[in-house]
C-alpha cells in the first residue's frame, strides 16, 4: 500500500496525501502562480525541497543552520492581548509588556506597537498616546521599533468618513463620482500617514510599518507609495525605515485608471509591485499571497513560493514576507496549524530566498 | 469602401478591447455615416471587442470600474447601430424574449451584448434591467407572454435566484408555455442542467444559437 502523509488542506483541515500526489499539487500550484504572474516555474530541485518539508515526519520542522533569518510580528501586540476574535489569544497585558514577551520571551528581532483600531486614520487624534506609549517601549528595548497600522482607505469613505463611497456609487452608474471620491480619500489618507510619521519619529520611531498595503485597491496603494516617496524626501523623517507590506498577491483596480511613475496599479503582482515600492524609497517589501481553502498546503505553498522566490529575485531590498493567517501557504484558520506554519516559513527562506519574515 | 469598412471595424474592436472608451461612439458615428452593414459592426467589432475585455476581465487585467465605463459607451454604440436596423427587424419580429439580471446583481454588460446580439437576430426583447426582483419577472412573463426567459448573474451568491425563478414559474402554472434560458460568469451547463433551464449561453453567440433552438429557429 501507498504511504500517505499527513498534510492540509488551505482551511487547515487535515488530508492524506501520497508523495506523488504532493507533488502533483505542488506542478500545479507553481504552473498556477507561472501563469498567472507570467513567470518561471520553480525548478525541480526546488519542488523536491518542497515535497521534502511537506513529507518531513517531525510535526515542526525549521530551515538548516546558518539560514535563519530575521524575524518581527506585525499587528503590533494584538497576538497577546486581543481577545476579541482578533488572533489574539487574551492576555491582560499593556502594550509596553507586550513588545518585551515578544523581544526578551519570543526573540523576535524587530517588534512593532500598533493601536487596537491598526490603522492609522484613529491613531491621530490619540497621537499623544502613542508617543507616550512609543517612547516608554524605546526606553525600555533594545529591538528595533516600527509603528504598524493599515492605510485602510475604507475608513475615509461613508459611513464611516467624510468621502462618498466608490462601493455606492460604482452600482449606480457614477463611476466618475467615484474615482473622484478615491483620489479625494487619498490625498487625506497621505496626510493622515505624514502625521503619525512625523510625530512619532520625534520620539525616536525606527521604522514605520504600512501593513495591509491596498487592501482597498489601487487609491490605498498609490497613497502609500506616495506618502512614502514624501517622508523620504523630508528631513524630519528620511532616516525613518518604512516597510510597505501587502494585503493580497493582486492590487485590485478599485479605481482602475491609477498609476505611479506611469506604471498601472492595478493587477499587478508581488514581483512588480516590489519594483514600484523602490521606486517610491521603501526599505522593506512585505510581499502576500493568497491562500486557496480548496487546496492542499503543498499546492497553497509551492505557489507562494514561486511567486515570492521571483519577487526576491527582482528585489534590490529586502524580502520580509508576510506568513500569517490564510497567506503565503498558511492556511486559512484562526490559529493556523504549527505544522503547515513551520513548513511554509522553511519553503519562503530555503526555495523562496526571503530576507526576513 | 470595404477597407474603410473593415478598418472602422478593427477600430471599433480594438477601441473596446484597448479600453478607450471615448472612442468608441466616434467610430461607430462614422460607420454609421458611411451606410455601413450595423450588423456586421455588431459581429465582428463589438462582440470580439467585448470577449476580448471579459478574458482581461477574467485575467483580473482590466476592474470592473473600466468595464462599466466600456459598457456605457458600449450601449450607446450599440443603440445607435440597432436604431438603423429597426425598420427591416420589425417584420421579423415574432418570437419574444424577456431578459434580466437576477436581483442582488448590477452586473449588466453581458446581458447587454446578449440583447443586442438578440435584436440583430430578430427577436423582440423586453428588457428588464439589472437588479431585478424575481417577482418582477413573474410580472413581465404573465404581462408580455414571452417564448423564452432568460435571466444572468455574475456571482455565485445571485445565481440561486435563477432557481427560484424555474420554481416560481412552476408554482404560478407559467413553466410549460415558456422556455428559460440562463447565463453569467458563475453559470456552467451543469449548473443549467442541474436546476432545470432549458438552455445555458456560454457567451452572447452561444446565447443566441440556444435561442434560435428554443424557438425553432434554426429549422429548415
Amino acid at each position: 500500500m501507498t504511504e500517505k502523509y499527513t498534510t492540509r488542506k488551505g482551511d487547515g483541515r487535515k488530508i492524506e496525501l501520497t508523495k506523488s500526489e504532493i507533488r502533483e499539487d505542488i506542478e500545479e500550484g507553481s504552473a498556477d502562480a507561472a501563469n498567472k504572474g507570467g513567470i518561471n516555474e520553480l525548478k525541480e530541485d526546488e519542488k523536491d525541497k518542497i515535497v521534502s518539508l511537506i513529507t518531513d515526519p517531525s510535526k515542526v520542522v525549521s530551515v538548516e543552520k546558518g539560514n535563519e533569518v530575521p524575524f518581527t510580528h506585525d499587528i503590533g501586540t494584538l497576538r497577546l492581548m486581543g481577545d476579541q476574535g482578533n488572533s489574539g489569544v487574551g492576555i491582560p497585558m499593556s502594550r509596553e509588556q507586550g513588545v518585551k514577551t515578544h523581544e526578551r520571551a519570543f526573540a523576535v528581532d524587530t517588534m512593532e506597537l500598533g493601536h487596537i483600531d491598526y490603522s492609522f486614520k484613529p491613531a491621530k487624534p490619540i497621537i499623544a498616546q502613542e508617543q507616550q506609549t512609543l517612547e516608554d517601549i524605546l526606553l525600555s528595548t533594545i529591538v528595533p521599533i516600527w509603528y504598524g497600522a493599515m492605510p485602510n482607505l475604507g475608513l475615509y469613505y461613508a459611513p464611516d468618513g467624510q468621502f462618498k463611497n466608490p462601493n455606492e456609487l460604482m452600482p449606480e452608474g457614477k463611476i466618475k463620482e467615484a474615482k473622484e471620491a478615491q483620489e479625494k480619500a487619498i490625498e487625506q489618507a497621505k496626510e493622515d500617514m505624514s502625521y503619525i510619521a512625523e510625530n512619532l519619529r520625534k520620539v525616536g520611531l525606527d521604522g514605520l510599518n504600512i501593513d495591509t498595503t491596498a487592501a482597498a485597491g489601487d487609491p490605498d496603494f498609490k497613497a502609500v507609495l506616495e506618502v512614502t516617496e514624501e517622508l523620504k524626501s523630508n528631513p524630519e523623517t528620511e532616516d525613518l525605515a518604512i516597510e510597505i507590506g501587502m494585503a493580497a498577491e493582486h492590487v485590485l483596480g478599485m479605481h482602475g485608471d491609477l498609476e505611479y511613475n506611469g506604471k498601472q496599479l492595478a493587477g499587478i503582482f508581488p514581483h512588480e509591485q516590489v519594483e514600484i515600492v523602490e521606486e517610491a524609497g521603501g526599505d522593506l517589501f512585505g510581499p502576500v499571497c493568497n491562500t486557496k481553502t480548496g487546496k492542499s498546503l503543498p499546492w497553497n505553498l509551492a505557489r507562494a513560493v514561486t511567486f515570492v522566490k521571483e519577487t526576491s529575485k527582482v528585489s534590490d531590498i529586502p524580502i520580509h514576507v508576510n506568513m500569517g493567517m490564510g497567506v503565503c501557504g498558511v492556511p486559512m484558520f484562526e490559529t493556523p496549524p504549527v505544522d503547515a506554519v513551520t513548513r511554509a516559513s522553511s519553503a519562503m527562506v530555503e526555495v523562496g530566498n526571503v530576507d526576513g519574515i | 469602401m470595404a477597407d474603410n469598412k473593415k478598418e472602422l471595424i478593427k477600430n471599433l474592436k480594438n477601441a473596446i478591447s484597448e479600453n478607450r472608451p471615448d472612442e468608441i461612439v466616434e467610430v461607430t458615428e462614422e460607420y454609421i455615416e458611411n451606410g455601413y452593414d450595423s450588423k456586421d459592426a455588431i459581429s465582428k467589432g463589438i462582440t470580439p471587442g467585448m470577449r476580448e475585455i471579459g478574458e482581461k476581465f477574467d485575467k483580473g487585467d482590466i476592474f470592473l470600474p473600466q468595464v462599466m465605463t466600456l459598457g456605457d459607451a458600449v450601449s450607446e454604440s450599440s443603440e445607435k447601430l440597432l436604431s438603423t436596423l429597426s425598420e427591416d427587424s420589425e417584420e421579423t419580429k415574432e418570437d419574444k424574449i424577456v431578459i434580466g439580471t437576477i436581483e442582488g446583481d448590477i452586473h449588466d454588460i453581458g446581458k447587454g451584448i446578449v440583447q443586442m446580439m438578440l435584436k440583430v437576430e430578430g427577436f423582440d426583447l423586453v428588457d428588464l434591467g439589472r437588479d431585478v426582483p424575481l417577482d418582477d419577472f413573474i410580472e413581465a412573463a404573465k404581462e408580455h407572454e414571452p417564448d423564452i426567459m432568460g435571466s444572468s448573474a455574475l456571482m455565485t451568491t445571485t445565481r440561486s435566484g435563477m432557481e427560484e425563478l424555474e420554481d416560481m414559474l412552476e408554482e404560478e402554472g407559467l413553466r410549460s408555455e415558456i422556455k428559460t434560458m440562463i447565463g453569467g460568469a458563475p453559470i456552467t451547463e451543469h449548473y443549467a442542467e442541474q436546476i432545470g433551464a432549458d438552455a445555458y449561453g456560454e457567451d452572447a453567440m452561444d446565447a443566441v444559437e440556444k435561442a434560435k433552438n428554443l424557438v425553432n429557429k434554426n429549422e429548415g
